[in-house]
Formats: structure tokens, sequence, C-alpha cells
């Protein structure tokens, strides 16, 4: 069985800075791997080669077996990956509504508008933003920001739902309510989950395997009990820290 | 530079002149050169000037070229360029032509304040040039001796505009002035007219070039319940005159605009009951039956345009260069002699007889122009009248 | 009085909206800095004109086919020009300084190449003009069928925005660029219908300006600048804004000179641009980016 996302020797680089090298593991459907590593390990760029913003310098990435690395981002959002940005990026002259519609009527789901209005409470309620509705993404919180970007990637209907850092910035209150979602949402829709996340009791909580990223190269993954205690982890990344 | 490339280059120098000398003397083409404003902000005015100098060009060379005082005929080649719209450029242009394109002859720039960029470098090469495309009593003033005007100038079309307002027992007059040289001029010199006359002046009003809507200051015109209006204007701002005075029904007999009326496409935006009674400044028809060529000219320059010329720009450039023609048919290509002639000879051209004094043409009496049955007719003054004046009656509904 | 004054700004107003309005689709959503926005203006003012003209189009269809020409030049340019330019670019800046280079030379092409094909001389033609009584305001029928096209133009454009779902694409790009194309949203093909919409707007309202004042090759250059106030007023990328910011400029170029007097109407009109630069460079009813 061909896992769902299948990232092979990757890399690339920024003019001398190799930001990712030679990376490869796998995410299964419905499952939730973790990807942990210090600031400026190359996680955010993982997942800008994923999703299709930047194009790798070597190496392949398949969503079902097909390659899809250096396609344009819409056309692999369309093929089911969907993405929140760690700096986050709603359409702030947009409502809270219209931002989800955008995903539900140009994403993966290709939805018409028929059962819109339906879908798009759907999501706000899914994500806890019903009551914000009509507001402009401009007047949220950060934490609203953060969770409508979190619904506006879950309207393009993912099959792999790639998550920059959705609780940085938050309360320890608020991260936690996101962590209780994020396990609903995981529950209910069965979707596969990407997180990069440097809360380690969350990781722990939600994944069941987690890749571990230094300067850009793969020096670990396994279960989140076996990573903290992975020797060649802890001198580079817990060490560290 | 070594020295023998220095040696070499004035060698080629020198072999140019001789070249060129033996160009001339083997009846190479007579190079005339200007400049004009092809691009820029004059750019949509320009065309009528340019029009009428390569018409003259056609039929001089059709006519087996330009006869030249005792050496036969040559055809005659214009080397011009853009000067943007920029006197600065003007300037550089001239320079140039008489410098390193060493033209015979030259014709006027278009617009006044690019005849005064010329002015230093044709007074320095002691090179003559008949103005055209100027309105101004500036240039006049500034004692040149190597230029010369064959259109009347703004004061004297401040003497006429106020006599023939008299004539009409105007009592007083509302101006709206636009502030481009021209029209400032044409002001300056019309209000000591005005009073002396004993014509008051209800509303003086003037207005940037910027203006795209003039609403309210026709209004101001209409409150101010004058008996005549006039409105020293450029073809765009007559356009926005002649729309908004319309609308607001300014029904007053005497409406004049500067510039504009006489310009081909001002016939076409209005139909010709709106037209009608519009008073222009010019003292030019095809229809002057003294002036045989008018009608010859006009017909020539509808038949090779497809439009017809503008009354005062197409008219007096194609005056300027019949002008030059006769002073070179006259006494030849060398220009103090060409200098000295426009002060003795008298021109024939299709505005009439042109004899200049100094550098003011003395001949041309300036004379306004009203819209009549779709034509312009000249109203002013009687004894050049090709019609008579007729109150303007209002507008189309 | 004061009500003609004010239909008068109507009619400059709703004109202004229109080009604002394309000039910001342009700039607001692509970040092209289109200073051969008047220039494009110019064209369908010919096009406008040569339809009504040559080929005895009524006016009305002509302004649709200057919109149609035009838009077809527009998706041509991005295909040809502006995709590389868009593509190649580094970041907004370097966008916007090459795109300016790239349209300064359009601008030039254009203009030349129109006093080249059509000579510099104004043309003009005359049509609708029965003068026709509003309230006891008297405007002729031209200006009256102008403003009207430019309304319909205006609503039509902040209807599609507001309600179709490709106005909703545009509007998330204009939001945000990346974010659109990882929701799905082919940018590619948003920008070719941007491109479309803001070059055959520009068109429409050029043949709207040949209903009402002569055609030339040079008439771009003032309706440039009056786009560019606009959007500074309005707000960049903000579409409404630029339909508020047409009339606001409408009213101070026609009344505000009225109350002061002729030679204020620069002061008045850069005076408000420069103030609400210093003061609210993000625009009137622009909010600070979030
Ligand atoms: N667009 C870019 N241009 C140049 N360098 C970049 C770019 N994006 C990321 N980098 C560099 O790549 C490295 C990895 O960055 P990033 O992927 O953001 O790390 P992380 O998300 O793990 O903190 C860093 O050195 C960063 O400076
Ligand atoms: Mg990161």
């Amino acid at each position: 069985m061909t896992a769902l996302l299948e990232v092979a020797g990757i890399s690339k680089r920024f003019g001398g800075v190799t930001a990712v090298r030679d990376v490869s593991f796998s995410v299964a459907a419905g499952q939730i791997v973790g990807l942990m590593g210090a600031n400026g390990a190359g996680k955010t760029t993982l997942f800008n080669l994923i999703s299709g913003s930047f194009s790798p310098d070597s190496g392949r990435v398949l969503l079902d077996g097909r390659e899809i690395q250096g396609q344009a981002p819409h056309r692999i959002c369309r093929q089911g990956i969907g993405r929140t940005y760690q700096i986050v990026r709603p359409f702030p002259n947009l409502t809270v509504r219209e931002n989800v519609a955008v995903g539900l009527i140009f994403g993966a789901g290709r939805h018409g508008r028929a059962d819109l209005r339906q879908r798009e409470d759907e999501i706000l309620e899914e994500t806890g933003l019903h009551s914000l509705a009509g507001q402009r993404a401009a007047e949220l919180t950060l934490a609203g920001r953060k969770r409508l970007e979190l619904a506006r990637a879950l309207a393009t209907s993912p099959r792999l739902l790639m998550l920059d850092e959705v609780m940085a910035g938050l309360t320890p209150a608020e991260a936690g309510r996101a962590l209780e979602m994020l396990q609903s949402i995981h529950a209910r829709r069965g979707l596969a989950i990407l997180v990069v996340e440097h809360n380690l009791r969350a990781m722990m909580q939600l994944c069941s395997r987690v890749v571990v990223l230094h300067h850009g190269e793969k020096i670990g993954q396994g279960t989140p009990e076996a990573i903290t205690r992975d020797p060649a982890v802890i001198a580079a990344y817990l060490g560290a820290a | 530079m070594s020295r023998r490339a220095a040696l070499a280059g004035g060698a080629a120098t020198a072999a140019g002149f001789a070249a060129r000398r033996a160009r001339a003397q083997a009846g190479a083409p007579l190079k005339i050169g200007y400049g004009l404003p092809r691009t820029g902000y004059l750019g949509v005015a320009s065309p009528v000037a340019e029009q009428a100098y390569l018409l003259w060009g056609e039929q001089v060379n059709a006519a087996g070229g330009l006869a030249i005082a005792g050496g036969g005929r040559r055809h005659v080649q214009f080397v011009s360029y853009d000067d943007q719209s920029e006197p600065s450029k003007t300037a550089e242009i001239y320079e140039k032509l008489i410098s390193d394109d060493a033209v015979d002859l030259l014709l006027a720039p278009y617009g006044t304040p690019f005849h005064i960029a010329i002015a230093p470098v044709i007074e320095r090469n002691r090179f003559p040039v008949v103005a055209a495309a100027t309105l101004s009593s500036l240039l006049r003033d500034m004692h040149m001796r190597h230029m010369w005007f064959p259109q009347p100038l703004p004061d004297a079309y401040g003497v006429i505009l106020a006599a023939f307002l008299a004539a009409q027992g105007v009592k007083s007059a509302s101006l709206l002035t636009l502030q481009l040289p021209a029209s400032l001029e044409t002001r300056k010199y019309l209000l000591p007219q005005l009073s002396s006359r004993g014509i008051s002046v209800a509303l003086d009003q003037d207005y940037p070039n910027s203006t795209a809507d003039m609403t309210g200051m026709v209004s101001a015109v209409r409150q101010a319940h004058a008996d005549a209006v006039i409105c020293l204007s450029y073809p765009q701002d007559s356009v926005l005159y002649v729309g908004t005075a319309r609308e607001l029904g300014i029904t007053t007999p005497v409406q004049l605009l500067l510039i504009g009326p006489g310009e081909p496409f001002f016939v076409k935006k209005f139909a010709r009951a709106d037209l009608e009674g519009i008073l222009t400044i010019g003292e030019w028809t095809p229809d002057q039956a003294r002036w045989p060529r008018a009608r010859a000219f006009n017909d020539a320059y509808v038949a090779r345009w497809k439009e017809p010329p503008d009354y005062l720009d197409s008219t007096v450039s194609y005056a300027s260069c019949e002008i030059l023609a006769q002073a070179v048919a006259q006494v030849g290509l060398d220009h103090d002699a060409i200098t000295a002639a426009m002060d003795s000879m008298a021109f024939d051209t299709v505005k009439g007889p042109i004899k200049f004094r100094g550098v003011e043409n003395i001949s041309t009496q300036p004379g306004l122009l009203q819209f009549q049955s779709g034509a312009l007719q000249i109203v002013w003054p009687p004894d050049i009248a090709t019609a008579r004046f007729r109150p303007k009656t209002g507008w189309s509904l | 009085m004061t009500w003609q004054l004010l239909l008068s700004a109507c009619v400059s107003g709703a004109l202004y909206a229109v080009i604002a309005l394309s000039l910001n689709l342009i700039y607001g959503t692509m970040r092209l800095l289109d200073v051969a926005h008047g220039e494009f203006v110019m064209v369908g003012a010919f096009a406008g004109y040569f339809l009504v003209t040559l080929l005895g189009v009524p006016p009305v269809l002509a302004l649709l086919g200057a919109f149609a020409l035009n838009g077809l030049a527009g998706l041509v340019l991005y295909q040809w020009l502006f995709a590389g330019i868009i593509r190649r670019a580094r970041s907004t800046e370097s966008l916007e300084s090459t795109s300016l280079l790239v349209f300064f030379g359009l601008s030039v092409i254009l203009q030349n190449g129109a006093a080249l094909a059509f000579g510099g001389t104004p043309r003009a033609y005359e049509r609708y003009a029965r003068i026709v009584h509003v309230g006891g305001v008297a405007i002729t029928g031209n200006r009256l069928v102008a403003m009207a096209a430019c309304v319909l133009a205006v609503v039509a454009v902040l209807v599609f925005f507001a309600r179709s779902t490709w106005g909703l694409a545009i509007r998330a790009l204009i939001a945000n660029r990346d974010a659109a194309a990882i929701v799905g949203i082919d940018t590619q093909a948003a920008f070719r219908l941007t491109c479309v919409l803001g070059f055959g707007l520009a068109g429409y309202a050029g043949a709207v300006i040949g209903l009402m004042q002569p055609v030339s090759p040079f008439m771009g250059g003032q309706y440039l600048m009056i786009g560019f106030v606009i959007i500074v007023l309005g707000g960049v990328g903000k579409l409404v804004g630029s339909v508020v910011g047409g009339v606001l400029i409408a009213l101070l170029e026609t009344v505000g000179t009225q109350l002061t007097g002729p030679n204020y109407r620069d002061i008045l009109i850069y005076g408000t641009f420069i103030a609400v630069l210093l003061l609210r460079p993000q625009g009137i009813f622009g909010r600070h980016a979030a």
C-alpha cells in the first residue's frame, strides 16, 4: 500500500544556505505526523516544497504515488493538500465566512454554490468561528486569525492538512482548546495531518510519529516517546533548548 | 586620441565639407529643417502646421523644385525632429540643424515658447526664419533681427476686438482667460482697449490648463449678464465652453473663443445650429475672393490631408514657406541677402499680400471670423469682411 | 445652479470612478504600476471613435466594442509580457519598478503609434447632442449617456466582485497572492481575467470620453494622474474606495472650484492627495494592514 504523502530525497537551497537537504519521510492516510526542529531547521521550507510554493532543487514529492513536485500551488491544493501559514495570512478584507467560502469553492472539494452556505456553517461550527462569521478577518484577534487560517485550510477539503505552528503565540488556555479542536477534527474527518509545533506536550498527545529536522537534515524519526530518548535528537534539539 | 587619428579625423571632416559643397553645386536637394512637437502636450496641436509644410514641399517638388535666383530649380528635402513639446529641446534641434545637418533653410517651430527658445540660436547664426504659429507680442519686443511675424500679434487683436465690440454696442463683457501665453497676452492688450472704449468688464476670470469642467465658470458668466462673452481659450477648453454654455443656455449675442473654432475637428463636434454665431480670431477663409490663392490652397490641403486646414496655424505656416520661397527666388540662398529681402520685398501669400516693417507684418489686417451656416466667414473689419456679423441667437435644443 | 454643479460632478465622478477602478484592478491585483493606463484609455477612445464614425456602430455599442478590443489587448499583453514580469519578480518592490519601466515604454509606444497611425490632430463626433432637462437642470444628452454608462459599469463591476465566484477569487488575490494560491485559486487565470476587466474598462472609459470630448493620441496623461490620485485616496486594492474617491475628486473639481475659484483646482486635488498621503497613507477608506 502506498503512503498518502511520500517525500523522497528532497533538497532546497537559497543562495549559500541549504534549507532542506535530502529529506525523506512519508505520511499514511489518516495518520498524524509531527515535524520538529529548532528555528531555522527547515520545517516551513519543507511545507512550501510540499504545497508548491517552492520547487525543490532535487527529490520528489508523491501524493498517492503520483509526483506533484514543481506543480503550481493551486493544483496541489486541488489534489488534496491544505495548509496554514506560520505567519497567518487570512484575506483581511474578506469576512470570516468569505474566507471559508474561497477554500470551499476553489479547493479540492470544488463545491458549487448550491449547498455552500451549509458547508460554510459546518466549518465555522467546527472551528468555533460561527459567531464571528460576518466580521472582516482583519478585525479578529490573533487566536481568531489562527483559527480562521485552520478553517480556510479545512474548507479546501484536504486529505492531508499541514499545520505550521498553529498554537504558537496562544495562551495556554487557547492552546489547549486548539489541541482539542484538532483532535476532534481528526476524529470526525479522518484526514492525515502533518503538524509543526514546538509544544512537546501537544506533540505527544497528537502524533503517532515524529520527524526531527536539524539544519535542514532529517536526524531522526519515531514515536514521540522514542524521539525524546534519541541521543542524536537530544543533542541537536532538546539539549539546545 | 593619437595624432594620426586626429589628422585622419580632420581630413574626414574636410572631405565631408568638400562633398557637401559638391553636392550643393550639383543641384542636390535643398535641405530645409524644422523641429515640431510631435509628442507631449502640443503633439495634438502641431500637425495642422506640419501638414502645411509637407504640402508646400510636395507642391514645390511637383513643380520641378524651388526656384533659386540665378541657379535654376532644386528639389526640397525636409530634415525634421520632434521637440517633445519642450522648448529647450527645440533650441538644441535648431542648433543641430544648422551645424550638423547644415540645412540651407529653416522653417519655424510651433508655439510661442518654442519661437522664443530658438531666438538666440538663429540670432547668433544670423539665420533667417519666418515665424509661423505663434501669437505673441513678446517676440517682436525682443528686437530680433532674423525672425519675422506674418501672423498679426495679440495687441493688434486687442485693438480690433474692442473696436468690433464697440461697433456692436456692447457695454460690458465677461472675460474667461486660459493661463497659457497667447490667452494671457491677448487679455493684457484687450483690457486697456476695452476701458478706453468705455466697455466695462463684468467678469474677469482666469483658469488653469488642467480645467476639465467649466460649469462653475460659465454659471458665473450667466450671472454677470454682460453683453459679450470673450473666452480666451485653446481648443480643448473651447469645446468645454460650447458644451457648457449650451447646457446653461448662455444667450449672449456676442460669444468669442480665441483658438479652436478654426480647427477641423471643431465643426464635427457640434451641430451646425450650435456653431452658428460663434466668433473667433482670424482673417483667413477660403472664400476671401480678394486672395485668389486661398481657395486653391484650401482645396489642395483638403485633397492631401482629408481634412480642412486650420484657419490660423495651417495658413500662416504655409504662408511662411511662401515668403521664404519668394525671397529665395529673388536673392538666392545667401542668408544675409534673404534677411535684407525680408525688409524690402512685398510677398504674395495664401493669406493675401504681406509686407514687413521691422519684423512685423504691416499688410495683413487682423480680423474676426464667425460661423455662419456651417462655415467661417470674416465679419470684421468691414473692408476685408466676407459677411456681416450676426448676433448669436442661442443654441439648439 | 447647485444642482447643475452636482450633476456635472456626477458625470465626471462616474467617469473617474471607472478609470480608477480599472487602474486599481491592474495595480491592486497584480502590482503592475501601469503608467500607460492613460494610453489604454486613449486606445479605447480611438476604438470607440472609429467604430462610430467608420462602421456606423451606435455609440453605446461602441463602448462595449472598445471594452472587448482593449480587454483582448490586455489578455494578449498578459500572456506575452506581464506574466513573465510577474513570474520573474523577486519582490513586490522589484515588480513595481520593473513594471514601471515596461509600462513607461508601452505608453511611449502607444502614444507615438497612435500619432503615426491616426495623426496627432484631435477627432470628434457628435451624437446624443440634444439637451435633456433633469428636474430643472439642463444637460447634453451625450453627458447623460456617458454618466449612465459609467454608473452601469461601476455597478456591474462591484456586483461582480461582491457576488461572483471569480470576483471573490480576485478579492482574495488582492489581499494575499500566496494564500490565494494555496487555497486552490488559479492565480494565472485570475490575472488573465483581471487584465481583461482592467484594460477592458480603461477602453470603455476612453470610449465614454469620446462621447463627450475630442479624442487625440495625447489625451491620456490627465486621466492617469486622476486615476492614481483616486487610488491613493480610496486605498490600493479597495474597489469601493475607488468609486467613492472618484466622486470625491469630481466634487472637489466642480463644486470645490466653484466655492474657491478655478485656479484652486490643482491645489484642491493634489492638496487632498498629499494630505491623505501624509495623514492616512492607507487611503481614506483603507484600514491599517492586518
Ligand atoms: N524564501 C527564502 N529565501 C531565503 N532563505 C530562506 C527562505 N525561506 C527560508 N530560508 C532559510 O532557510 C532556512 C530554513 O528556514 P525555515 O524553513 O523557515 O525554518 P523553520 O520553519 O524550521 O524555522 C533558514 O536559514 C532560512 O533563513
Ligand atoms: Mg517556520
